[in-house]
């Protein structure tokens, strides 16, 4: 009897080892609405892959001014802008890929216009570093001072061809799809794009939860959450998804 | 009444035990002196058995001077050096049953020459322990400093060999022995747990042993004390056990002993990024084989029979040292980029250092001799001859049995002075003093601790690296004139670790333990024979011959050479000694002991770096008259290195030179008169030379040539010694 006992036991043990599912490849794959893509949902919020992009290019240089000392990696970093901001076809490519920079066109053109400006202010300034009025010339570009923000943000200090070494950055899903979990759910983000039927639904801007949500809260615990789900459509307006 | 009688039972048998116990330790020596001694120790033994608390000890008065002379001192450098010093060593015992007794030595030691820096000296305790004889006499131990030994290939301690050493040179020798807690026996100072049980007679079994032995170890990171405060966190342990069988006059035994770091004690400490911490396991095992006819044949006026052990030995090291690792992190972020506000999740990347470990070596070695005895004695001639076949393998390694508690290489005498050209300061940097001195000088002082002797580091949290002061030192110095004890002595009880030996290039250069077997019969890498016979004709003629021819396979002399390529070698020893003493005083029919020793032994070896040792000793003990005796004793010592030398760098790495030393000659000439004052009391005065000679031929900045170091040290000493 005591040995059948046993016996049972380890049949039951089989058993239930047999059934059990050693697969965790989709432990979150539950808690994810239907249809969720982690692609489509970065290609409507492009700045999260802007993001990672920047941290990713960010991290690249601390280690390399950790390598070469400081002094080092600041004389490469100048002769290395200085080198990139020469070649426009490339500026132009990182400033206006979605990924990487975000940029419109519209900053671009004015940026272009500027562009003479700076560079006639860049050769006073290379007689005369401290000339006042080439500074507040400069300074008044603000486009395409804006375009050299975005851009040597995502500059890899030197690599000599930043655009190929952006294209071959791994893209972390799972850090985008886990923000839709912790932040852009209850924040009332939208996921997919609009499916034909769905482009009549209610605007998230006309629902209360939007102006409850945008005029903040002084607590955490105050904060309500937004517990419908929302798709794009062209116009990039969200819609409620009807459940 | 009962009580008494039985007490003194105990005392008589354990005076016997005692007694056979000091004639096995100065089996080597057979000197009359230890005869003597033995016999003091009988009575002293007889006094032992008494319950309740003992006091006694020695005291002893005395001054040292010793004058040294070189013209290779610098113009400024002191040349004399003062010991005057009264030292006494208190022995408390106590008793509570005739079976047990704790044992305590303190040394009170007082230095005239800092007499004033200090006012109040500080009593140390160097033994303590806990001993016994219980359960009817079937189990010993000891809880505490203990002396053990197993057999030559798991726990022994290698000792010099010096036949027919005369008296005074003993003496001399046992005393520097004594400061460190150290004996002429080939049993290992231990602190630790001893416990050995002896069943007695059962049936056709004479004797069935089993014993246990824990201690720990010493972890040094340095072998001679340059400082006091020469330690090392890390825990080092030693688990021994062995169990034998006695029957028909044969004896089985087997043996175990594994030495290993604790990883624990060093690992709570934190360690540079520069640092390797190295985790060291020796286990020895080892079957031993024995027979004596004695048992069998106790009718024939010889006993033979053979002896033999064959040990596995185990080696592993594993290492810690800090690498860089990767952890990555998920952090809910929000940032500002051109005033809109993106909420995102960033990888946050660390590089923290972490410990990892490595192992490092892994050796498996085999050794194992045979030796065949015939002793007896026929018409008043006592005689032992032994023969022996030794085979161990290169990567065999016992720690327990290979460390010799003889280092040398320091400077005893004198220590102060300096030297007129680097290049002599390198010099006695490696080669330090002369063995002889050695040999047969120690200085202990009691001296106020002082920034120049006390090691500080300035980073207190961690323990292995930064070698700067530390900035409490000066602060430090506020300590009220506390008293250090310091040692300047050639011995020591902690063992080598096989990385520590490998690396201790210098061991080579004073071969006075033995040029063959620097770690005794369990030296790796070695085959061959060895023989010996000692003869002692009624206490009136002594003879003891030594002779062994043993070959190294794998002697690297590419070590010397710096470049890092091993040049390997079979290497050849040859070792003969042989020595006569003779007691005139009976042959001359006279009531008093006149000894004339005397010995020469030669070692010699076929590669490496071809050195050849000889020594020769000669001594006379004599009593002249009543209360006097008369002692002296002569020692030469000459070390060839027929290689071109021994290559050495020294200088800094700027003005770098080169030196070979090639011939080292000393000698050391020691007469005294030691005189009876009271019974248990004696006056020694001593006189002593001590000459040195180190030749040499150096290279320095291009520039060859061959030059000579060599110090002359007159030693004058007076001491008066009370034992109680």
């Amino acid at each position: 009897m005591k040995k059948l006992h046993h016996y049972m036991m380890i049949l039951l043990a089989g058993v239930l080892g047999a059934c059990s599912s050693m697969s965790v490849d989709d432990v979150y794959g539950d808690s994810f609405p239907a249809g969720f893509s982690n692609q489509e949902y970065m290609d409507i919020h492009p700045e999260l892959r802007m993001m990672q992009v920047r941290d990713y290019v960010a991290e690249y240089n601390d280690q390399l001014k950790k390598d070469v000392g400081t002094e080092a990696f600041n004389a490469q970093k100048t002769a290395d802008e200085a080198v990139l901001f020469a070649n426009l076809t490339a500026v132009q490519q990182i400033y206006l890929d979605k990924f990487y920079c975000g940029g419109s066109a519209a900053v671009w053109d004015s940026a272009m216009q500027e562009y003479p400006i700076v560079q006639a202010q860049n050769a006073i300034l290379a007689q005369d570093p401290n000339d006042k009025d080439a500074k507040a010339a400069k300074a008044a570009c603000k486009n395409w001072n804006k375009v050299v923000d975005y851009v040597s943000a995502v500059n890899f200090v030197g690599v000599a061809d930043d655009l190929t070494a952006l294209q071959n950055i791994p893209v972390d899903y799972l850090a985008i799809s886990q923000q839709y979990q912790m932040f852009g759910r209850t924040h009332g983000w939208a996921y997919r794009a609009c499916r034909a039927d769905e482009a009549a639904n209610q605007d998230r801007r006309t629902m209360p939860i939007d102006s409850l949500q945008r005029s903040g809260v002084a607590d955490p615990a105050d904060f309500i959450t937004d517990t419908n789900l929302y798709c794009r459509d062209a116009a990039g307006v969200d819609r409620v998804i009807l459940q | 009444m009962m009580f008494n009688k039985k007490i003194s039972a105990f005392g008589l048998t354990s005076a016997i035990l005692f007694s056979a116990a000091s004639a096995f330790a100065a089996e080597n020596q057979a000197e009359v002196v230890t005869q003597q001694k033995s016999l003091l120790e009988k009575l002293d033994s007889l006094n032992a058995a008494v319950l309740g608390l003992k006091i006694n000890g020695t005291a002893k008065a005395g001054a040292l001077a010793s004058f040294a002379s070189s013209d290779q001192y610098a113009n400024e450098s002191p040349t004399q050096e003062n010991q005057a010093f009264t030292d006494v060593n208190l022995r408390l015992t106590a008793r509570p049953s005739s079976e047990t007794m704790i044992d305590v030595q303190l040394r009170l030691h007082k230095d005239w020459q800092s007499a004033y820096d200090e006012n109040n000296n500080p009593i140390i305790g160097h033994w303590f322990s806990y001993d016994g004889t219980i359960l009817n006499k079937h189990v010993d131990f000891n809880l505490g400093y203990m002396r053990v030994g197993y057999t030559p290939l798991t726990i022994y301690t290698p000792q010099t060999e010096i036949l027919q050493e005369p008296e005074i040179f003993a003496e001399k020798r046992r005393e520097a022995l004594a400061q460190r807690n150290l004996d002429t026996t080939s049993r290992r100072l231990f602190q630790g747990l001893n416990v050995a049980y002896q069943s007695g007679n059962v049936g056709p079994v004479d004797n069935i042993t089993a014993q246990l032995t824990g201690a720990r170890l010493r972890n040094t990171a340095k072998k001679l004390d340059q400082v006091f405060f020469d330690f090392d966190f890390a825990d080092r342990y030693l688990i021994g056990a062995r169990v034998g069988a006695d029957a028909y006059g044969a004896h089985l035994g087997v043996n175990f002993v594994n030495s290993f770091d604790r990883k624990l004690p060093s690992r709570s400490k934190k360690i540079a990024e520069t640092d390797t911490v190295y985790y060291d396991k020796d286990i020895v095992f080892s079957g031993e084989l024995g027979f004596d006819s004695k048992k069998l044949l106790p009718d024939l006026p010889f006993t033979f029979g053979f002896n033999g052990e064959f040990a596995m030995s185990k080696w592993t090291v594993d290492r810690d040292y800090m690498t860089s690792s990767v952890s990555s992190k998920y952090l809910l972020t929000s940032k500002k980029i051109d005033g809109k506000e993106i909420v995102y999740i960033q990888t946050k990347t660390d590089y923290p250092s972490v410990r990892t470990n490595q192992d490092y070596r892994d050796q498996d070695g085999k050794s194992i001799y045979a030796n065949l005895f015939v002793k007896g004695s026929v018409s008043g001639l006592d005689f032992n001859a032994e023969a022996a076949y030794l085979q161990t393998d290169s990567s065999f390694w016992s720690e327990q049995a290979s460390s010799p508690v003889y280092q040398g290489r320091s400077v005893i005498l004198n220590a102060t002075s300096f030297y007129n050209n680097p290049l002599n300061t390198a010099i006695m940097a490696t080669f330090g003093a002369s063995s002889l001195e050695n040999l047969y000088y120690n200085v202990y002082n009691s001296t106020t601790l002082q920034a120049t002797n006390l090691m500080t580091s300035e980073n207190l949290a961690n323990a292995l690296s930064n070698e700067n002061e530390s900035a409490n030192l000066f602060a430090r110095l506020d300590n009220n004139y506390k008293n250090g004890h310091f040692y300047r002595n050639g011995y020591t009880g902690n063992t080598v670790k096989k990385l520590e030996a490998e690396k201790d290039y210098l061991r080579d250069l004073d071969p006075s333990v033995s040029l063959s077997l620097p770690f005794g019969l369990a030296t790796p890498d070695r085959k061959g024979i060895m023989a010996k016979v000692d003869a002692n004709w009624d206490d009136k003629l002594f003879f003891n011959g030594r002779v062994s021819m043993l070959t190294q396979m794998y002697a690297d002399y590419g070590k010397w050479l710096g470049a890092g390529v091993p040049v390997i070698e079979e290497n050849k020893f040859t070792e003969f000694a042989f020595g006569v003493g003779a007691d005139i005083g009976i042959f001359a029919g006279l009531d008093r002991q006149i000894l004339v020793q005397g010995s020469f032994s030669q070692a010699s070896e076929s590669a490496y770096l071809k050195r050849q040792a000889t020594r020769i000793v000669a001594g006379l003990t004599a009593d002249i008259w009543g209360p006097i005796s008369l002692l002296a004793g002569f020692q030469q010592y000459k070390l060839v290195f027929d290689r071109g030398g021994v290559p050495f760098v020294g200088g800094t790495e700027e003005a770098a030179f080169t030196f070979n030393v090639n011939e080292s000659s000393e000698r050391l000439i020691m007469a005294g008169l030691r005189v009876k004052l009271a019974t248990m009391s004696y006056l020694s005065l001593q006189y002593g030379m001590l000459t040195n000679e180190l030749k040499y031929a150096y290279n320095v900045a291009g520039v060859p040539g061959a030059d000579k170091l060599s110090i002359t040290k007159n030693i004058i000493s007076a001491d008066v010694t009370v034992n109680f």
